[in-house]
């Protein structure tokens, strides 16, 4: 019946509509009741002692006139008591019609015997008196009277019993007014009672799986999405519930399936850190270890299991490696990205391996490290390469230098006549071997640098140095070349600056290299600048010259080996082509970086970078 | 002048060497292995020696430190003649009693320059 909430709520309605009526139909019963007590005094009882009064009345007029008639007032005597007598039958006969208390006939029926013989004392009066007035009074009082005075009586009794009647019926009106008030209270009691108790079973009836439903919403709200709604009655809430019950399915089998999903991706990515062949290391926040491939653990030598949750430091006592993952768990990055990756060399299984060492942070929603992976990238095979590309190049090198040798001894001689005297085309021709000769040994000497430099075998030995000796001591050597081609060099080295961190050799170099090509692509009347200034921790050194200037789409590469630039303004120089990547390779040792800033016909700007000293 | 013994294998870097040191007044004698070099300067006391390192038999070094062993001509100026140029070298060639260091290649001015400072 119950089976959706209108109906509750209506039958909640309909019941409380029953229980008012019921308390309205008991009032109005009681109302009735009551009226029926008003009814019985009025009528009843009312006409009855009217009529007992009414009796008394006539009676009394009657004897009245029965003494008129003694006093020689026939006529007016008979008449008055004979249409009294009607009078008195009238009120007697009313009396009858409205008998309503057992004792009232008994008074009746004496009035009535009593009555009679009250007229036929009336008769015999007459008779008497026209015999004798005197036998006629005498029997008056003797007769007459008493009979009167035993009616009255009567008639007295008749309107008593009906007066006690309807003092009677008055308190059992007022009694039931009583119980009326009472009833009609208690009645009332229940009912508001009864009223609140439905009330609360009907609200509970809604409210109840309500509550349920919302406590249990919430749970799910919260991710406990194993909650299911116990609600049994079948209206709104219990669909509701049935509803949200089969949406909370739904959402854990997708929620299963997104975690079956991240399980899938995690496996993988698990299989392909797993599959890797350089070592990986995975830490969190704490520096604890979370993931480990196989080759990490055989070049630690130890077991992801046995290391899983412990801090690094605790099972790979690499100082160096853990210095870095707590520099980049701190600031999310490796501070100085101008420093070269570190390479670091680990023996095992009897052989040398090298690798470069990567660590990248991981970052959570909030931009915050959650994890740090380090990478060991491998590169014991580059260095293989690299140390037999170095040993190559260091054997031709050497193995150019013979017979360098020898071409330019003999080259030289020739041109100095020293075997005997050559014309003047003999001349040209030998001076262009010459020079090519010398470019070849050049070549030779760069390349070796070259190799060298990348290969880390040249040491930088890092001192404290005053810029300014190092840019007289690199230009000195120049300056007579510039004279000779009217170029003017300036340095502009300020006093205070402070002293840079450099190894004196390799900057010279550097400077000899910056401004000996700046006067290469600088002719007649131009100027060379050398200028540094200190920027924050680092002191900006620039060689500015008034020459031809760099194309923009070589001042990329321009620090690229054997890069030279070609097209209408390019002149022809004996360059070896590795200058710029040499000087670019040393300034990167320091820490530093070049650029170029260059324009056609105005002239170009190279500046380094140092450290400043301490 | 004086007399130079030139250590070196290599015959086309012996011919323009001899005929620069000749040029320049020097008289110049020319062996081609460690031991014959250090057997000739016991013999004839040059008054320089200019000294391959990549020689047969006997490397530069070796001939090197041979001579500054023996009294007769511990005190013959040695002038290394290398294609080897790193500092290293340069310094073991020192080490071992060198005087001078010369890089190959060089030009004549440079042979000369090194010669006569070291005679």
């Amino acid at each position: 019946m119950f089976n959706t909430l209108r109906t509750k709520i209506l039958a909640g309605y309909l019941i409380l509509i029953l229980i008012i009526s019921g308390v309205a139909l008991w009032s109005i019963n009681n109302f009735l009741g009551l009226s029926n007590a008003i009814n019985d005094i009025m009528v009843e009882n009312y006409r009855s002692v009217i009529a007992a009064q009414n009796m008394i009345g006539s009676l009394e007029r009657q004897d009245s006139a029965e003494l008129l008639f003694l006093f020689g007032r026939q006529d007016k005597g008979t008449e008055v008591y004979r249409s009294n007598e009607k009078e008195f039958l009238k009120w007697f006969s009313r009396a009858e019609d409205n008998i309503t208390i057992r004792e009232e006939r008994d008074i009746l029926n004496k009035i009535d015997k009593g009555f009679t013989k009250y007229l036929q004392d009336f008769n015999q009066l007459q008779i008497k008196y026209q015999k004798n007035p005197q036998q006629a009074k005498e029997f008056y009082l003797t007769k007459a009277m008493p009979h009167f005075n035993e009616i009255k009586g009567w008639c007295q009794d008749l309107l008593e019993v009906n007066q006690n009647a309807m003092v009677k019926a008055q308190k059992r009106a007022n009694k039931n007014a009583n119980d009326a008030v009472y009833s009609t209270a208690i009645i009332s009691i229940v009912a508001i009672v009864l009223a609140l108790l439905f009330g609360i079973y009907i609200s509970n009836l809604i409210i109840k799986p309500t509550e349920k439903l919302i406590e249990t919403v919430q749970k799910v709200g919260q991710g406990e999405l194993n909650q299911e709604i116990e609600v049994k009655s079948n209206d709104e809430i219990g669909e509701l519930a049935v509803e949200f019950n089969q949406m909370t399915k739904r959402l854990k089998d997708y929620e299963e399936m997104n975690v079956n999903k991240l399980m899938a991706e995690k496996n993988k990515s698990e299989a392909i850190v797993k599959s890797i062949n350089s070592p990986i290391i995975v830490t969190d926040k704490e520096h604890k270890i979370v993931l480990l491939n196989p080759i990490a653990e055989k070049l630690f030598g130890i077991r992801e299991e046995e290391v899983v949750g412990r801090h690094f430091l605790e099972v790979i006592k690499e100082e160096e490696i853990f210095a870095k993952i707590e520099e980049v768990a701190e600031n999310g990055f490796i501070r100085d990205t101008n420093q070269k990756e570190k390479v670091l060399k680990f023996s095992y299984q009897n052989k040398e391996h090298y690798y470069r060492l990567m660590v990248t942070p991981v970052l959570d929603k909030e931009e915050e490290v959650s994890r740090v992976i380090t990478f060991l990238d491998d590169i014991t095979h580059l260095k293989e390469v690299d140390d037999l590309k170095s040993d190559f190049v260091s054997t031709v090198s050497h193995e150019f230098r013979t017979p360098l040798t020898s071409m330019n001894m003999g080259l030289s001689l020739l041109l100095e006549e020293t075997p005997g005297e050559v014309n003047d085309d003999q001349k040209e021709l030998l001076a262009a071997a010459h020079e090519d000769c010398k470019r070849l040994i050049d070549l030779v000497d760069d390349l070796l640098d070259l190799s060298k430099i990348e290969s880390g075998k040249i040491q930088i030995n890092l001192d404290s140095i005053n810029l300014g000796d190092l840019v007289n001591a690199s230009v000195r050597p120049l300056e007579e070349q510039a004279k000779e081609q009217g170029v003017d060099i300036l340095t502009k080295i300020p006093q205070e600056l402070p002293l840079v961190k450099a190894d004196s050799n390799k900057i010279t170099w550097v400077l000899s290299n910056l401004v000996g090509n700046a006067l290469r692509y600088t002719k007649g009347n131009g100027k060379i600048e050398v200028s540094a200034a200190k920027k924050g921790n680092r002191v900006y050194v620039s060689v500015e010259d008034t020459g031809i200037g760099i194309p923009e789409e070589y001042q990329d590469k321009i620090f690229e080996k054997f890069v030279r630039v070609k097209g209408e303004n390019a002149i022809d120089v004996s360059g070896t082509g590795l200058g710029l990547a040499i000087v670019k390779e040393i300034v990167e040792a320091h820490g530093g970086k070049i650029w170029v800033d260059s324009e056609v016909g105005e002239g170009s700007k190279f500046t380094f970078t140092l450290l400043l000293a301490g | 002048m004086g007399r130079i013994l030139l250590v070196e294998d290599t015959k086309n870097i012996i011919l323009s060497v001899k005929m620069c040191l000749e040029g320049a007044g020097y008289e110049v004698a020319v062996v081609e292995d460690g031991v014959t070099a250090v057997d000739r300067a016991l013999r004839q006391k040059p008054d320089l020696v200019l000294l391959d390192i990549l020689i047969p038999k006997m490397n530069g070094y070796l001939v090197c430190e041979a001579l500054r062993e023996d009294d007769k001509t511990k005190d013959i100026p040695i002038v290394m003649l290398s294609a080897k140029a790193e500092e290293k070298d340069i310094k073991k060639a020192m080490k071992l009693g060198a005087d001078d260091y010369l890089v190959k290649p060089f030009e004549p001015s440079e042979l000369l320059d090194k010669v006569g400072e070291n005679i």
